[in-house]
């Protein structure tokens, strides 16, 4: 027995000794590279992926005395936000302000960039340094400024306006007008980085598909229209599609002008969907309805994403070592 | 034909456009800062891109000073720390992150590429109710971690590192380092990481912005006013204290009755906007390589 015992023991001796080898040869061949890339998962599954998951889950949720009875309350917060009057126009508000904002954007934009591209001088160079300038402008202060722009007792244009018969602010500047005076605002943040964008890109084209061009007879406006701009036009996509997605989430100017102008304002507190959100989730408390208000952005947004990926040709979406 | 290959009525067209391009962008800026050099009454009787006083700059400081017992300075550091932190997390996760998925092969390389495509083309505020939820679930509402730490999710700096490091690290090279013993963490620091200084500054100059001009989640994550960034500050005072319409001045901040009028608005806006004008002036190649997140492919 004693001898059984005394050969048993060298046996699992072996059989550790073993396992413990495989273990690290395991570890060695591991890929700890892997570990490089973790903290960025960790962070887009809270912070990307997360609030999406969470949005979704509370949509379906009620919320009493602030703690969420998930999936309790089925349907009820979408038909609650759905019905909301106030939710519907602000959706209207931001889908004409974004026809006239991206429409105004892309032409102007694309526009200007391949009237810069005409020729190469100085002036163009400086026009694109300058025309980037305004984007540096965050939202408070742009809407700022731009109430200041369009008062005619203190605006640099005042002479415009007074030809026009404008002799205050509230001459022009009204419920009506909003959505025109919000794109307004917008072309004038986003069109300078995207004419400055743009003039770079034309300017990579080729010298030597221009100087064909040339020789085969194109002038320069035929050359701009023809052999450059092609050039862009998967880039064109990506700014439409990212302008018309950035344009139905706006909330910094037209809160900043409903908070600036108060009783007088021309922009109501619920113009955007995300006023309307921000006023479920910080007035009423009702994180199910403001839930809704996300999903329905996350849903157009994520859309518009997978549109730029996948038929823009804009991006790399292969890894190919 | 002119020098510049163009017929003169073209040339002419292109001058006007820039010329009225130029006057839209640029006007409205001088304005603002000519602004900040004139008390209130001299913003109506002196022609608009008059320069008044620069001691007026001095004033205008020192009424918005008397603001809640200087709050004002409290935003502006507040907005430092933020964009500082925000900053050193965002591109010390999207920097190893890219590097991996660039070089070393792994099973969820692909999937992951592809959810960092999606993400990062969704528009940031699109994500700023539901994460609020988040974030009040997790406690870090009316924290500052509720503006810092969600600047780890960095999708844009990562697909710009990765595109960075497939056109500029050859595989050669990695698998010369692979040859020589070479560990993915050794190929990482040795190699990845030097070769990453030109990208760090385009990453830093693209988030900069961003960082620093946040206003719909800190209006949404801050309640506590000595918490808030800058541009949230603003918010308060122009609620507060009106300003931007002559008929809404609200608070006497002196004995004197000296109110928060335009001029203070104004150099509110010049101090909010001046730092980021001062990155798109010095690192323009940068931010716009950053603005277009490498769509246009090289």
């Amino acid at each position: 027995m004693a001898n059984i015992v005394r050969q048993a023991r060298p046996m699992a001796g072996a059989q550790t000794s073993g396992i413990r080898e495989l273990a690290a040869r395991h570890l060695r061949r591991w890929n700890w590279g892997i570990l490089l890339v973790v903290p960025y998962v960790i962070a887009v599954s809270v912070f990307s992926l997360g609030p999406a998951l969470v949005a979704l889950v509370f949509s379906f949720s009620e919320f009493t005395g602030g703690r969420p009875q998930l999936f309790v309350a089925g349907l009820n917060n979408y038909i609650a936000v759905f019905t909301d009057k106030q939710f519907l126009s602000s959706y209207w508000n931001v889908i004409r302000f974004s026809l006239v904002a991206t429409t105004s954007g892309f032409v102007g934009s694309v526009g200007v960039a391949l009237l810069l591209s005409l020729t190469r001088d100085t002036i163009g160079g400086i026009a694109r340094s300058v025309f980037f300038l305004p984007g540096s402008i965050n939202g408070p202060a742009l809407a700022l400024m731009f109430l200041f722009m369009l008062d005619p007792s203190i605006s640099p244009f005042s002479r415009i306006f007074h030809l026009l018969g404008w002799e205050k602010l509230t001459d022009f500047v009204t419920a009506s007008t909003a959505i025109q005076v919000m794109a307004v605002i917008r072309f004038y943040l986003m069109s300078g980085g995207w004419i400055a964008i743009f003039y770079a890109a034309l300017e990579s084209v080729s010298i030597e598909l221009i100087e064909a061009a040339k020789i085969d007879g194109c002038g320069p406006w035929r050359l701009a229209w023809d052999i450059r701009r092609p050039a862009i036009m998967g880039f064109v996509w990506f700014m439409v599609i990212q302008l018309i997605a950035n344009n139905l989430m706006i909330f910094s100017e037209p809160y900043l002008i409903a908070t600036a102008l108060g009783g007088a304002s021309f922009i109501g507190p619920f113009w955007s969907p995300n006023m309307v959100g921000a006023y479920y989730t910080l007035n009423l408390g009702d994180f199910g309805m403001s839930s809704v208000v996300a999903i329905s952005q996350i849903i157009i947004t994520f859309a518009s994403s997978v549109f730029i990926v996948t038929k823009t040709g804009a991006f790399i979406t292969e890894v190919t070592n | 034909m002119f020098r510049t290959g163009v017929d003169p009525l073209s040339w002419l067209v292109r001058l006007a456009v820039i010329v009225l391009m130029t006057v839209f962008y640029i006007v409205p800026l001088i304005w603002l800062v000519t602004a900040t050099t004139k008390t209130n009454p001299q913003l109506y009787e002196l022609p608009p891109l008059a320069i008044g006083s620069l001691s007026y700059v001095k004033k205008a400081w020192d009424y918005l000073m008397q603001f809640y017992n200087g709050v004002l300075m409290r935003w502006i550091l507040n907005s430092v720390d933020y964009v500082i932190l925000g900053l050193a997390l965002s591109i010390s996760i999207a920097v190893p992150a890219g590097f991996v998925l660039a070089v070393i092969p792994f099973r969820l390389r692909q999937p992951l590429l592809w959810i960092t495509l999606l993400v990062m083309l969704v528009p940031g505020d699109a994500l700023v109710l539901p994460m609020y939820l988040e974030l009040f679930y997790m406690g870090l509402i009316d924290t500052r971690w509720a503006l810092i730490l969600p600047a780890a999710s960095f999708p844009v700096g990562v697909y710009m590192v990765f595109q960075y490091y497939k056109a500029n690290l050859p595989a050669d090279i990695i698998a010369a380092a692979k040859v020589d013993g070479c560990s993915d963490l050794q190929m990482f620091w040795h190699i990845g990481l030097p070769l990453a200084r030109n990208i760090i500054g385009v990453l830093g100059f693209t988030n900069f912005a961003a960082l620093w001009g946040g206003f719909f989640a800190a209006q949404l994550f801050i309640d506590n006013a000595n918490l808030k960034p800058l541009p949230a500050g603003i918010a308060v005072i122009v609620s507060q204290c009106g300003g931007v319409l002559p008929t809404t001045l609200r608070c006497i901040l002196n004995p004197e009755g000296h109110t928060i009028s335009r001029a203070e608005i104004a150099l509110l806006g010049v101090v909010s906007t001046l730092p980021v004008l001062i990155v798109y002036m010095l690192a323009q190649r940068m931010v716009i390589r950053g603005a277009t997140a490498g769509a246009i492919k090289e």
